[in-house]
């Protein structure tokens, strides 16, 4: 009953129409640059009314407009808006649009079917051009965010090839919940899940009672190619984002990708070759012989002992070698072919694209291929109908071989502490020796073991529009838009029987066969009614819609063990381990909004709210609501400096929906004796889980100076997060180890500011210099639990611990307090505050652009020293031996809670565009334009830190328990050369 | 028209939509308030066989983890340092090692709770069946209960499992908690006395408990373990009524037992202490080989030499031996073993005041080592000599198959003559109680 009242408010919304009436006149007109050059797809509107039109390639357009005085407004992305007042007996108007370069002027996507002008708009969101995501060509998209949002903390888990990577918005949102954003792609709601590969078959990593998610998996937005990316606008808190409702916590990020545009179709292709260098290396001990017998040899007078200490003797004597350098030294030819055609005609446009791409990993084997295709099409159907369907076909290919923690001594810097740089390892006549000093041998690991996924992917959403009314009073457009991600990954291991350290389990030669299947699916009616009284004192914008999700995903693993030399499938094997988990998720909502923009556009008020239900609550036919408010008030012509200030305020509330599976309590299946044998869960359900509450409150301004050259943005914000989804660890006589339940209180404070300037602007030069600044601190406000740690190995090797009145990601250790050992904090994941600093000069025809990320604190547990120092094998090997003694003797932690404050020289990019007569020749007249950059990605890192790489997961995505350091991928740099064409 | 179907459609639509059926069951496994009243055979049969996974679960960890800390055994695991610098070293945190040597064992005990409650609730079982069924469950009860007071000696235990995360067992000392497991196990075996002629959920008899797979035969082990409770708590003269009702005999084979069985099967794992013999990380320690007397065959049978692992951080822990006492990742591991009741029955014997009798269980298991001669020790011996040979005896017969020669140092206060590598090397007395207890209980959990 409840839900059958709530569909029909929903929809009655939908009823509501009025009648059409007609334009009485016609203005014709054309919209130029200053150059002269006409400006395509320039919006010109009639000011206080929903009328309007875009010019076409000639910049040229016609509007039909109510007879009488007016005004038009022109506004093109990349220009500032002009406003001209419009005599009734004026019937053309030709404009010429001035570059904005700190585009200040763009519309912002704020709901699921509104925008908002970003001169209005209450909430500092972030937007990123399709120009800021491909100035230096990135391995995924999320690689090519980093460094350029204020308040996005952006962080890759390992160096290996295809990504890894977590986004964090304005901090820790949850302990226990889903940790990533929304990913929002043309109205789907896409997945971003990192789908396990299963090499804990081979590594171990997960034995001994640790958490999973050690395999150094690819969050799937990787797929998306960011070339075809028109703009990314990213919702970072409640505030903000309460339209998306119980999956908007992380906050949103909505891609949206190019569209067609009417008129000659424009072909471009850009073509990339480049390469990966190992960019950091851990070093080794510089060995001495009497060292390395003392070490590694048996002080017995047997014989077994003296053919020990000959053996490394023998060794010693063929030399050293950098078994780094020789593992992570190679350099092959990485490219990436982008194509693409844009065009139009009639009522029909279409943008089509294709990408080629191969990162070449450092580590033979290793690398990323993807191949992605996109066909979007916009086709108007009548002239109150406009349908549009964007298609996206995707393959990647990701080869990663092994990394992160192992309990087998087969992930490579698992093996490599020790390791002595003396060993034999190299093959001679394809023969590879024996690790006499580990389980394997990397160089055989890395030439005989695959560890491959691929990847296929659709991504297809269709959109219609209907103008149900479009007159200078009002206007009501309903739009549907429906769409599916669906991906299948496949991964494949294959470690041959031959490897030295297959034959440990007694059962050599293992398979690993994953398979698994995503489907997303998002359906959503939006009626939006804009309504402009004739007095035209204000205008109401009024949103209402229903939307429906849902979510599918199986994956599974099976693991077969003792195959025979060149059997690829799975067939056989004398053990076999299968494993599956599904998760079904479905939800509704019901949201609208009401926005009113008044005193001449000075003022916008915006209220609204959704409401919810979902499958994996406890209760899931009761609905929780997320409502909104916010408010800006524009400042105008305040002087010669300070040209307009806006102030804003925005409050919300978004949630974070249980996981799919906490409502249950239940027995795991195993076998014993071949039958049935059920174990309980370590982990106790709760029969009433529902979505955690985040209330987000932020305020700011918005002030243009300097004419326009120069922009700064102040926000502070507050979020607080109620109703934590928290796994208490529960007294383990219990026979839980933990108990999931609703409660306590999570709160971050932080402050985020935008500076953009322009130095210099004439024709020929140009210079944008731009400095983003965040901070933020969280706390467990509230905590009804006793302490607990989430993530890490243990105390004793440092452990995340949520207590209350601490930071939600301090780190704990043993440590010495008056003498006596106790558990405190040593350190905090969080960084103290980030910067980027981004320059771009342009000279002519040569840009020079650079990007520099700065992270100020945050600190990491580094394992992989440890490694290195038990083996005694670091370089500086007596410090080395005091780390180690301090912990294993002594008990303390602190050794390896290292700072990992980095300064990266991010991406640099050097282009110059060829002069038209060189083009000309070259092309023979057949191409428009054509340019040719350098560029290069991660050149230099500064930093003090002692691992690898200060941007490191051992874990994976994680909400508390990033930066754990246990034998990473290395680091890499890459350099670039592009040739593009424009035809 | 267009505009009116269009409406139409959207409604249609956007209702459908909003009244879709959002329940959702769990996909991927049972739930356990199913299982709770009136349970189906196949229900009780994976409750019952989901027992013996469970107390399965950490029997290969902890013998490794005793043998360790009891100078038998390295695990030389170059990931994780903690298996020689916690397990030999000085600081033995609470939060890591020993956590599952208590977690896995209460859920197993809370597992039994369930099934022994539920199944009196079966409709379709006999009062034998039931009772049978719970002498089955409270027995293995007792069994985890045993290796959990083995792992925490005085330092106590939970009396139980928690009925819920907030309703816990009171913490009992080392004495009570083997008076409360002396006495799990004497319910278990009425019940199974009780129990009729089969246990409802065995159709053929159990890998590793092919001898003792009815409730009759299934009792013999339940006096076994009995017998074992009752040595430690020096109740000779129990131990010695609870032997003769086991199955010892000094006729049938020393392997005859009770096992855990492994597979490779799906869904099945694999015996945890075995690793192969040219790359595992369990190491012998050589003590074992350079007091084991010449001529002891099991020295031959269960060491063997491979290639020299060291610990460069400490150059007294090297190890070239390995353990040959698996065969293969199937291999069974001994919950309780015929070879192991006879010299429980010797300490007993010495102890009750037959002496003749113990010594001469000394020498039978000294014949059946290779044929080593008499034993030095006689009726005149010391006490402190009995022991040294018992716990000699123990060693090698039990080797990296028992907990029992870290267990008998601790019982006969000689954790002290164990050997230390390093000279910050302690032998520890006990597992810690879990940091998760004790935070759960208030911070310091002491027994009562």
């Amino acid at each position: 009953m409840r839900k059958t009242t709530l569909c029909a408010v929903a929809t009655a919304l939908l009823m509501l129409l009025p009648s059409v009436a007609d334009a009485q006149r016609r203005i014709t007109g054309r919209v130029t640059a200053e150059g002269g050059e006409p400006l395509l797809g320039a919006s010109v509107q009639v000011v206080g009314t929903p009328l309007g039109t875009h010019t076409n390639e000639r910049g040229e357009y016609a509007l039909n407009a109510p007879a009488g005085a007016l005004s038009l407004r022109f506004r093109r992305l990349g220009y500032k808006g002009n406003v001209v007042a419009v005599t009734p007996d004026r019937n053309e108007v030709n404009v010429t649009l001035e570059r904005d370069v700190l585009q200040l002027e763009e519309q912002v996507i704020t709901g699921e079917a509104t925008s908002v002008a970003r001169q209005n708009l209450a909430n500092d969101v972030a937007t990123v051009s399709t120009e800021d995501l491909t100035r230096a060509p990135a391995p995924t998209v999320d690689n090519a965010l980093q460094g350029k949002i204020a308040g996005a903390t952006i962080s890759s888990n390992s160096g290996a090839p295809g990504g890894g990577i977590q986004v964090q918005l304005r901090g820790i949102t949850t302990i226990k919940a889903s940790i990533d954003p929304l990913y929002v792609v043309d109205g789907v709601v896409i997945s971003n899940d990192a789908i396990s590969s299963g090499a804990n078959a081979i590594t171990a990593a997960a034995a001994g009672g640790n958490a999973s998610s050690q395999d150094n998996p690819v969050n799937r937005v990787a797929d998306i190619n960011p070339n075809d990316i028109e703009r990314i606008e990213v919702l970072k808190g409640a505030s903000a984002s309460a339209l998306y409702g119980a999956k908007a916590a992380n906050g949103v990020i909505i891609i949206t990708t190019k569209r067609g545009t009417s008129g000659r179709t424009q072909f471009s292709v850009l073509q990339r070759v480049g390469v990966f260098d190992l960019s950091n290396k851990m070093g080794s001990r510089d060995w001495t012989l009497a060292d390395a017998l003392d070490a590694f040899g048996d002080t017995s007078s047997t014989p077994a002992g003296q053919a020990r200490n000959a053996e490394i003797t023998r060794q010693f004597n063929n030399g050293k070698m950098d078994i780094e350098e020789e593992l992570y030294g190679a350099n092959d030819p990485s490219y990436e072919t982008i194509v693409s055609a844009r065009g139009g005609s009639g009522q029909t446009s279409f943008f089509v694209s294709g990408l080629l791409k191969r990162d070449a990993g450092i580590l033979n084997g290793t690398g990323y291929t993807k191949r992605s295709l996109r066909a979007n099409l916009t086709q108007g159907i009548g002239n109150r109908i406009t349908l549009d369907v964007t298609t996206n076909l995707v393959h990647a290919l990701t080869q990663r071989a092994l990394s992160n923690n192992d309990n087998s001594g087969t992930s490579f810097y698992m093996v490599l502490p020790f390791t002595p740089s003396f060993a034999d390892l190299k093959p001679e006549n394809g023969i590879y020796p024996d690790n006499q000093f580990e389980r394997s041998n990397p160089f055989e690991t890395r030439d005989k073991l695959t560890n491959e996924e691929n990847v296929y992917r659709f991504i297809g959403s269709a959109n219609m529009r209907w103008s149900v009314i479009a007159n200078e009073r009002q206007s009501l457009t309903i739009s549907g838009i429906g769409g599916a991600d669906q991906f299948s990954q496949k991964n494949d291991i294959v470690s041959p029987r031959e490897l030295q350290f297959e034959p440990q389990d007694g059962l050599p030669g293992t398979i690993v066969r994953g398979n698994a299947t995503n489907v997303n699916s998002n359906f959503a009616l939006t009626a939006v009614h804009q309504f402009f009284p004739s007095s035209r004192a204000f205008s109401t914008t009024t949103s209402a819609g229903v939307q429906q999700s849902r979510v599918y995903q199986s994956a599974g693993i099976v693991t077969v063990r003792d195959v025979l030399s060149g059997q690829g499938n799975i067939d056989r094997g004398s053990s076999a381990d299968v494993f599956e988990d599904q998760k079904l998720t479905k939800d509704f909502a019901f949201f609208g909004q009401e926005e009113v923009l008044a005193l001449d556009e000075r003022l916008l008020l915006t209220v609204g709210g959704r409401g919810e239900r979902n499958s994996n609550n406890g209760d899931d036919e009761k609905f929780f609501f997320f409502p909104k408010a916010s408010a800006s008030f524009r400042l105008l012509d305040l002087g010669a400096l300070l040209n307009e200030l806006k102030l804003r305020a925005a409050w919300g509330q978004s949630g974070n929906q249980p996981v799919y599976g906490m409502k249950f309590t239940s027995y795991l299946s195993g076998a014993y004796d071949a039958r049935n044998a059920l174990q309980t869960n370590l982990v106790a359900g709760d029969p009433d889980i529902q979505p955690e509450r985040q209330t987000e409150i932020e305020g700011g301004f918005d002030a243009t100076l300097w004419g326009g050259r120069s922009s700064l943005t102040v926000t502070v914000y507050q979020k607080t997060i109620d109703d934590l989804i928290l796994e208490r660890t529960a007294a383990p006589s219990s026979g839980f180890q933990t108990q999931l339940f609703n409660g306590g209180q999570l709160r971050n404070r932080g402050v985020e500011a935008e500076l953009a300037v322009t130095p210099l602007q004439s024709n020929n030069l140009t210079w944008i210099s731009r400095a983003t600044f965040s901070r933020n601190r969280s706390e467990i406000t509230e905590l009804p639990v006793p302490t607990f740690q989430t993530g890490g190995f243990g105390t004793s090797l440092g452990a995340m611990q949520i207590e209350e009145g601490k930071s939600a990601t301090q780190i704990v250790g043993n440590d010495t307090l008056g003498g006596e050992l106790v558990t405190r904090q040593l350190g905090d994941v969080m960084p103290d505050f980030q910067m980027g600093f981004s320059n771009e000069l342009t000279v002519g025809a040569f840009r020079v652009f650079g990007l520099l990320d700065w992270r100020k604190g945050g600190d990491i547990i580094n394992l992989t020293e440890l490694l290195y120092d038990a083996g005694s094998n670091s370089e500086d090997y007596q410090e080395g031996a005091r780390r180690i003694t301090d912990w294993a003797v002594r008990g303390l932690t602190r050794p390896f809670i290292q700072d990992g404050s980095f300064v990266k020289l991010r991406e640099v990019t050097l282009s110059y565009t060829l002069p038209e007569n060189l083009v000309g020749t070259l092309f023979r007249g057949q191409a428009q334009g054509a340019r040719v950059e350098l560029s290069g990605r991660n050149l230099y890192t500064w930093t003090d830190y002692r691992g690898l790489d200060p941007e490191v997961s051992n874990f994976g995505n994680q909400a508390i328990a990033r930066n754990i350091d246990v034998a990473p991928y290395p680091p890499s740099r890459s350099f670039f050369f592009s040739l593009g064409v424009d035809f | 028209m267009m505009r009116r179907s269009l409406l139409v459609l959207m409604l249609g639509v956007s209702v459908t939509t909003a009244c879709q059926d959002t329940t959702v069951p769990n996909l991927n496994d049972p739930i356990i308030d199913d299982f709770v009243v009136n349970p189906t055979p196949a229900q009780v049969q994976a409750m019952a066989y989901g027992l013996l996974f469970g107390s399965r679960a950490d029997v290969g960890p902890m013998i490794r983890d005793a043998e360790i800390i009891g100078r038998d055994a390295y695990n030389l695991d170059p990931a994780d340092p903690r298996w020689v610098d916690q397990l030999l070293g000085p600081n033995l945190d609470d939060a890591d090692f020993g956590a599952n040597h208590w977690l896995l064992r209460y859920r197993n005990i809370k597992a039994a709770n369930i099934l022994i409650e539920s199944v009196e609730t079966s409709a379709e079982f006999s009062a034998e069946e039931k009772a049978a069924t719970k002498g089955f469950a409270r027995t293995i009860k007792g069994l985890d209960l045993l290796y959990l007071a083995e792992s925490r000696g005085a330092l106590g235990i939970a009396s139980d499992a928690g009925r819920t995360v907030d309703d816990l067992a009171p913490i009992i000392c080392g004495p009570a908690a083997l008076t409360r497991i002396a006495a799990v196990l004497d319910s278990a075996y009425a019940e199974l006395q009780a129990g009729g002629s089969a246990f409802p959920f065995v159709d053929t008899p159990i890998e590793g408990l092919e001898s003792f797979s009815t409730p009759a035969t299934f009792a013999r082990v339940n006096r076994a373990l009995k017998a074992k409770v009752e040595n430690y708590r020096g109740q000779y003269a129990s131990a010695l009524t609870a032997l003769g009702q086991s199955f010892i005999s000094t006729t049938a084979s020393l392997d005859l037992g009770a096992y855990f069985a492994f597979s490779l099967g799906a869904g099945d794992i694999q015996n945890p202490l075995y690793q192969d013999t040219a790359s595992t990380n369990f190491r012998v320690h050589r003590s074992v080989v350079t007091q084991a007397e010449a001529g002891d065959r099991r020295r031959t049978e269960k060491i063997a030499t491979s290639r020299v692992r060291t610990w460069p951080s400490e150059p007294n822990v090297v190890s070239e031996h390995v353990f040959t006492v698996y065969d293969g990742p199937t291999a069974p591991v001994p919950i309780i073993q015929n070879e192991e009741l006879i010299l429980l029955r010797a300490e007993a014997r010495w102890f009750g005041g037959d002496k003749p009798g113990a010594v001469s269980d000394i020498n039978f298991i000294r014949q059946a080592a290779g044929g080593l001669g008499p034993s030095t020790v006689t009726i005149a011996s010391t006490d402190a000599q009995f022991i040294d040979e018992l716990l000699r005896q123990k060693r090698y017969s039990l080797l990296w198959e028992s907990t029992a020669h870290w267990v008998d140092a601790r019982r006969f206060n000689r954790l002290g003559t164990l050997p230390r590598d390093g000279a910050t090397h302690v032998v520890h007395a006990a597992f810690p109680i879990p940091e998760d207890e004790a935070l759960a209980r208030g911070g310091t959990v002491t027994c009562q």
